[in-house]
């Protein structure tokens, strides 16, 4: 079998594909229909702003799995890492006349620093007591915002207010090429694309290995030669520069930002979301990025089968955690990765199984067990091809 | 050591970089964008009184036999009491004149009704997909300062009329914007009228604040000071509390400690509700209580009583729409009535009520505009509402190309045991706004 015709491969040139033409192509005739489908079904609404959307959560996810799932910290309080790269940003495009490009890269130096530093303590701290420390954080980070007394912090970031921002315009030069939302896209998606890149590339570096080594175990990784200060802290400021160049898209997409945009539970919601999507794995960042954009669309969806599941919304976040905690321990990531394997003759056969009675089929299938990494799937691996 | 140096050295390289390009990238574009935006927001907004021609007379979201108007409200999470009072309010209103009078002008109304969850970013994404998506004609009672601060810049440039916002802001009105109507009066002109009663009623009071640190709160703290000017009456001490804590024992400790003879509150309802019942209850502390119109409900007088009845007797507010428990009110009863046929499941209380009124005022706009529905029209009709008074309205409402603020009255209330029950009973004069500021 060529390499060109493996799942994999088709699943790569596909998304490259999706991503370079989506903006135009989404009004197309047919693929405008099965939009259409699918925002009446699942509640998926995929328009170019959610699209958009995706890539922020995209930068502010990827980083939080450097730091959750390679370094092996938790933060709980990640969004006011995101916070203070989105108000740098906000500062800077409001008061000043900074191009969008550096005001969000001083997003992200700035909370990349903050970040730095909060990676001092950390050291000193792990597990639940880092999580703990984190979450003070984002509790405190709205009173902070809002400070007016001792030092006026409200005077730059607008108190409970928030800054407006003028809405982005595509720059006259694409003029006829693109219209506002299409230019919001690509300047969204290429800085997203970019970081993604960056962080594939870092993980499978030196960095990256000392992430795993000290994530797995303190005391290995310090025999092997592993500077553990400095990557833990190393981990830290990575992970917020992320954060901040995701918050300085965010404020440029979303064209505002208060203290009310970063909540506690959105930073709660960002570590769900990795889990969700897979720990230590750039493509689980962005499928947590997918979960985190789409899930109150189709929480909504449910709805209309189930009453009143949209009030019950953290219930599902706690139930879905639980079920990927046990049946996909590398979350949706270690799925999609299972199924690339597999070559599109049986990724097909799969499908059909699953279409013939759904459960059972599956179920009696060998490579359900593969993919619930049930014991043993290393022995049989080779055979599941003729499974079927 | 040398290790982590050489890879700082690349992490720097790799960062400055990406800076290059990145600024490279974006550089030429950004100096238009940059000339772009904040002129533009200048010009758009046309110089109140002038004429509404860059208004487009659009008309997407109108046929012969539909209006179709998009809301974003919490019906979930904290704020989702508010939205799932609101919007039952609206629609039975809007379901009503469908049934009864066939619509406006032939053409009957839909709402289509988003949740944000009092959340900017799903605001930004619900408002995008009611206005690029569904299409609808304009955006009546987006709930919230900072949800429908994520969206107004947006509305602005795309001249969809944004109507009736459900917050007391006056960033969203001042100065104003010829497609944006607010609706609530602002907590700096309620707070002076609650300062001129506390001056009038307790001369030489001394008074304790209760606030939310937010501007809500800070704005309210502000009217009431305004309105103490000139009397007496000294702020011996002011307590904030952050939105998420609700249990207000030590700030009500410290303000009786503090020596205060009058209280007044810029709190929700759990903790205008915390307020009374700690002071009443567990230090058995009689003090006057006034609150902020917002909390002028049945469920704030419940979380007041905290189980023990009549223990918000005596708790006074603002109020600028009929309470629900006005009796032999001929509005009220209506309403009473609209809800339980059109709208069954949803509970009659003071939001609803509040939902009726804004409903009862964008047929009222829509009416005005006539056979002729635009874009352009519709605001044309909404600065030309003079003298009309609701049915659950307390006074009428009038607005004007200089004014977008359609309340501006309001009547003291206070808690009294109407059938055996408590309830906001309306009492005094009708207070004007413009007046108060003089």
């Amino acid at each position: 079998m060529p390499a060109v015709l493996r799942t994999r491969t088709i699943g790569w040139a596909l998304l490259v594909l999706v991503l370079i033409f989506f903006p135009y192509f989404h009004t197309w005739w047919g693929f405008s229909w099965f939009l259409q489908h699918l925002e009446s079904t699942t509640g998926i609404n995929l328009t170019v702003f959610e699209m958009t959307s995706l890539a922020v959560w995209v930068v502010i996810l990827t980083g939080l799995n450097l730091l959750t799932g390679y370094s092996g910290q938790i933060s709980l309080g990640h969004g006011a890492l995101v916070a203070v790269g989105a108000y740098i940003a906000a500062i800077l495009l409001d008061r000043t006349a900074t191009p969008v490009a550096v005001a969000v890269l001083a997003g992200g130096v700035g909370a990349g620093a903050v970040g730095f530093a909060i990676g001092f303590p950390s050291l000193r701290l792990t597990g639940p007591y880092l999580a703990i420390a984190t979450l003070a954080l984002i509790v405190s980070m709205p009173q902070l915002l809002k400070h007016d007394d001792l030092i006026d912090i409200a005077r730059f970031t607008g108190g409970a207010s928030g800054i407006d921002l003028p809405t982005a315009h595509a720059p006259g030069s694409v003029e006829g090429l693109m219209d506002d939302r299409q230019w919001l896209y690509y300047s969204t998606m290429l800085p997203a694309v970019i970081m993604t890149v960056l962080a594939w590339n870092i993980t499978r570096s030196r960095i990256g290995r000392a992430f795993i080594a000290l994530r797995d175990s303190e005391i290995g990784a310090q025999q092997m030669g592993v500077n553990i200060a400095f990557y833990k802290t190393l981990a830290f400021g990575l992970s917020a520069l992320y954060a901040g160049v995701g918050g300085g898209l965010f404020v440029y997409t979303q064209d505002f930002a208060s203290p009310e945009s970063f909540s506690t539970f959105q930073s709660i919601t960002f570590l769900v979301s990795i889990v969700i999507g897979g720990l230590a794995s750039i493509l689980g960042s962005v499928l947590a990025a997918a979960f985190f954009t789409f899930q109150t669309g189709v929480i909504a969806q449910l709805a209309d089968y189930l009453p009143a599941v949209d009030r019950l919304r953290w219930a599902i976040y706690g139930a879905t955690l639980i079920v990927v905690m046990i049946l996909l321990p590398a979350g949706a990531a270690g799925l999609v990765q299972r199924l690339g394997r597999l070559r599109p003759s049986e990724l097909l056969a799969v499908w059909q199984a699953g279409l013939r009675s759904p459960i059972s089929a599956l179920r009696a299938h060998p490579i359900f067990e593969r993919l619930s990494g049930g014991r043993g799937d290393d022995g049989r691996g080779g055979g599941t091809g003729t499974g079927a | 050591m040398k290790t982590s140096k050489s890879i700082m050295l690349r992490l720097l390289l790799v960062l400055v970089a990406a800076v290059a390009f990145l600024a490279f990238a974006c550089n030429d574009d950004e100096d238009d964008g940059d000339g772009g935006p904040e002129p533009t927001a200048g010009d758009e907004t046309p110089v109140a009184g002038g004429d509404l021609s860059d208004i487009p007379e659009d008309t997407t979201g109108v046929t012969d036999t539909e209006i179709k108007l998009g809301t974003h409200m919490p019906l979930t999470g904290i704020a989702g009491i508010y939205g799932n009072a609101i919007v039952p309010g609206m629609q039975a209103y809007i379901d009503f004149i469908n049934d009864t009078e066939g619509g406006v002008n032939g053409r009957k109304i839909t709402l289509l009704v988003e949740d944000d969850a009092f959340n900017p970013s799903q605001t930004n994404s619900v408002v995008r997909k009611l206005v690029e998506q569904d299409g609808v004609f304009a955006i009546l009672s987006g709930l919230g300062t900072a949800p429908h601060s994520a969206v107004f810049e947006y509305l602005i440039e795309n001249k969809i009329p944004d109507l009736f916002t459900a917050t007391g802001a006056t960033k969203f009105t001042e100065p104003v914007t010829r497609t944006a109507f607010g609706y609530n009066p602002n907590y700096i002109e309620e707070g002076q009228a609650l300062g001129g009663y506390i001056a009038e009623t307790y001369p030489d009071g001394k008074l304790g604040l209760l606030i939310q640190n937010d501007d809500f709160g800070r704005d309210g703290a502000a009217g009431v000071e305004t309105g103490l000017e000139g009397s007496n009456v000294e702020i011996i001490s002011t307590e904030t509390y952050e939105a998420e804590q609700t249990d207000m024992t030590s700030q009500v400790q410290r303000l009786q400690n503090a020596g205060a003879t009058v209280v007044a509150a810029y709190a929700l309802p759990r903790q205008a509700g915390s307020l009374v019942a700690v002071a009443r209850q567990q230090l058995e502390w009689d003090v006057p209580i006034i609150v902020s119109g917002v909390v002028a409900d049945q469920l704030t007088i419940a979380l007041m009583n905290n189980g023990v009845p009549g223990t918000s007797v005596g708790v006074v507010t603002a109020a600028y729409l009929k309470p629900l428990e006005t009796l032999n009110d001929e509005g009220i009863e209506k309403h009473k009535e609209i809800l339980a046929q059109y709208a069954p499941d949803a509970t009659p209380s003071n939001i609803t009520v509040y939902g009726q009124s804004v409903a009862e005022l964008a047929v009222e706009v829509l009416k005005r505009a006539g056979q002729d529905l635009n874009r352009r029209s519709v605001i044309e009709a909404g600065e030309s509402v003079r003298d009309f008074t609701c049915s659950v309205c307390l006074g009428a409402i009038n607005l004007s190309a200089t004014d977008h603020r359609p309340i501006q009255v309001f009547q003291l209330a206070e808690v009294r045991t109407v059938d055996g029950k408590e309830a906001f009973v309306p009492f005094g004069e009708l207070i004007s706004y413009e007046s108060t500021e003089d």
